[in-house]
């Protein structure tokens, strides 16, 4: 029996590219990619005494307070983020009702999202709230930097009684959708 | 960018290794390639030269969990819910592996009648990528919907390898039954990254003290490279560059490969080997990247107090690199190579031929043989291991063939067969594992080749 190479790297070759691959296409990778992530932000817990001065003799209708919320200039939430969504959460145990303000700021401290302001009335324990931001129909949104928030005790008959505890809880968190 | 991202997130998916490739080559025929795989191999013939580049090519391509047709068949389905498909069906224990070896040189020559000497040098290219399924859902789907789920970063296990093997090794018979061999590998490696005995979960659930609260438990996470970024920062540029280290320019290692013959009986036969019992020493363009600790976040508590203004966010950066620190460095470290067991137990029958040896010796061979052999490849996360039962056959003295079937991670019927034959003083062997699946790739999850061209002088 005489036997050659050629047929034998001819067989080889011909089983290796025959195998193949007709019925396979490597050029349809179109993948659409669209996480959604969501993580706490803000929260507060307020009694009476923040309501109050010092001397606990003159009640202060409004608190503010500010921090630097640097998430939205990530470079992947800048050129991806499609939506986001802002849930709010607040428990009332005062006899009296609040209004809730959260602004979103830039560097130089100019308002680039307002959300709706939160009225809460007295005593409600569960109110919830979701703002759905589009950065493409408000793009100042993605030069916010920071967040503030006001608290403004409304006036009523119910007058504070720094004796009697009350709770103010406030909670958040958001969530970003990104598209690739 | 979705490309870029694609490919990252397979890259991270996936990994590769290199499988049980030549296991069915292992105790096959008379190729000189046999010392490569078993440095005890007996030998009959006083000089081989390797054909370079041609003496001895393999590749293994596997997958456990999906095969390329999952993605990439054409059925006219969207490529996104192919992905996500697949995504679903892997788990953590599935992985990618890919690996081809190329001689570069080899030869040998008998130094005595009981002793063989060969040598050489070959290039290699080895992946194992272990399915990091929490992380991939994590990037793909984000953690929204997927609260109260504890994201793993343990099962970030990869290894990826480019190196250059420079090798002498012995054969030495040391009586009737039993035949002994060595070899000593310098190893030189131009690229290695991996991942390895990572641990730690990232969870978000809801929580009393705000919405949600993210921890992240456990952490310790360790990326280690060499060769992918140059001492100036730069990242590789020119994958060329990659094999023009292998041979002694890149960072140096030292290996060993043991195995043995032993006859039983004429008619039955041992053969074991442990191959790559050895590391490298990373010290040239090393990188490594790690983070350890724990970290709760619920949020920023504002605490409304004029009198005592905070910069919250600042305090949330430092408390995380407090708590979980990361660091880059350029330490040297070293890396294990992962070595590989064979043994086979042959029982050859049949009409027996005479063949005349090197020297004036006559060697008897039985024309038929069955066996089995067991091959196990030390892998990151844990051995992978093939059982493959064989039956080989010689058509004439120059021409024996073998055909197996090999029960792996893969697959329980991985069908290969082998070819050895000698023309005058040129040798050849080829071996396909998983023959079934040659005539279409696209639905199988492993496949190896192996073949190669020899001059031997008898």
């Amino acid at each position: 029996m005489k036997f050659t190479s050629k047929p034998l790297v001819l067989l080889f070759m011909l089983a290796f590219l025959s195998s193949c691959v007709d019925n396979l296409d490597f050029d349809q990778v179109d993948l659409d990619i669209d996480p959604i992530f969501t993580s706490p932000l803000v929260f507060l817990e307020l009694d009476q005494n923040d309501f109050f001065d010092a001397d606990n003799s003159v009640e202060i209708t409004t608190v503010a307070d500010i921090s630097d919320f640097t998430t939205l200039q990530s470079s992947v939430v800048q050129d991806n983020l499609t939506q986001a969504v802002f849930n709010v959460e607040v428990e009332n145990r005062f006899d009296r009702s609040f209004l809730i303000e959260v602004d979103l700021l830039d560097d130089d401290n100019n308002v680039t999202y307002s959300f709706t302001d939160y009225l809460i009335t007295a005593n409600d324990l569960n109110y919830t709230a979701t703002n759905r931001i589009f950065p493409q129909s408000t793009p100042d949104f993605l030069n916010s930097t920071r967040m503030n928030i006001v608290l403004t005790i409304l006036p009523s008959s119910n007058q504070l009684d720094p004796n009697i505890p009350k709770t103010l809880k406030f909670k958040s968190a958001g969530i970003y959708y990104l598209s690739f | 960018m979705k490309k870029h991202l694609l490919f990252f997130i397979l890259f991270i998916i996936v990994s590769v290794s290199v499988k049980a490739q030549q296991q069915i080559a292992f105790s096959f025929g008379e190729s000189p390639q046999t010392l490569m795989l078993n440095p005890g191999a007996e030998t009959n013939f006083s000089r081989h030269y390797g054909i370079p580049i041609f003496s001895n090519f393999s590749l293994t391509l596997g997958t456990t969990g999906f095969e390329l047709a999952d993605l990439f068949l054409k059925d006219n389905r969207d490529f996104t819910s192919k992905f996500r498909d697949v995504l679903s069906k892997v788990n953590q224990d599935d992985y990618i592996n890919i690996n081809a070896k190329i001689d570069i040189l080899n030869g040998g020559y008998r130094y005595d009648d009981r002793t063989y000497i060969s040598f050489g040098f070959y290039q290699e290219v080895d992946i194992i990528t272990y399915m990091p399924k929490d992380i991939a859902e994590l990037f793909y789907y984000g953690n929204q919907p997927y609260l109260n789920r504890a994201f793993s970063f343990s099962q970030i296990s990869m290894k990826a390898d480019i190196l250059g093997v420079l090798h002498a090794g012995i054969s030495r018979k040391v009586d009737e039954k039993l035949n002994i061999g060595a070899r000593v590998k310098i190893y030189s490696s131009s690229l290695n990254v991996e991942s390895t005995n990572n641990s730690g979960t990232l969870t978000t659930f809801n929580n009393i003290e705000n919405i949600l609260r993210q921890s992240l438990n456990n952490l310790d996470v360790q990326f280690r490279t060499s060769g992918l970024i140059a001492s100036n920062d730069e990242f590789l540029e020119n994958p060329g560059d990659l094999f023009s280290k292998t041979f002694l320019g890149g960072n140096l290692g030292l290996g060993l490969d043991f195995g043995l013959t032993y006859h039983f009986t004429p008619q039955i036969e041992f053969t074991g080997s442990i191959l790559d019992f050895g590391f490298i020493r990373h010290s040239k363009n090393t990188r490594s990247y790690s983070a350890k600790g724990d970290f709760t976040f619920d949020g920023i508590n504002f605490e409304f107090d004029p009198d005592n203004p905070r910069d919250y966010w600042q305090e949330l950066e430092d408390d995380f690199d407090d708590k979980v620190p990361t660091e880059e460095t350029q330490d040297a470290y070293t890396s294990w190579r992962p070595m590989k067991i064979n043994a086979a137990l042959k029982y050859s029958f049949g009409q027996v031929r005479n063949k005349e040896c090197y020297v004036n010796t006559r060697k008897q061979y039985y024309y038929n043989a069955i066996g089995f052999q067991v091959h196990t490849i030390m892998r990151p996360l844990r051995p992978q291991f093939s059982f493959t039962s064989f039956f080989e056959t010689s058509i004439s003295e120059k021409i024996h063939t073998k055909f197996t079937h090999t029960v792996n991670d893969y697959s329980a019927k991985i069908i290969g067969s082998g070819i050895s034959l000698q023309i005058g003083k040129v040798h050849l062997f080829g071996l396909v594992d998983n023959i079934l699946g040659v005539r279409n790739i696209a639905t199988i999850e492993n496949i190896s080749f192996n073949f190669g061209i020899n001059l031997v002088v008898d």
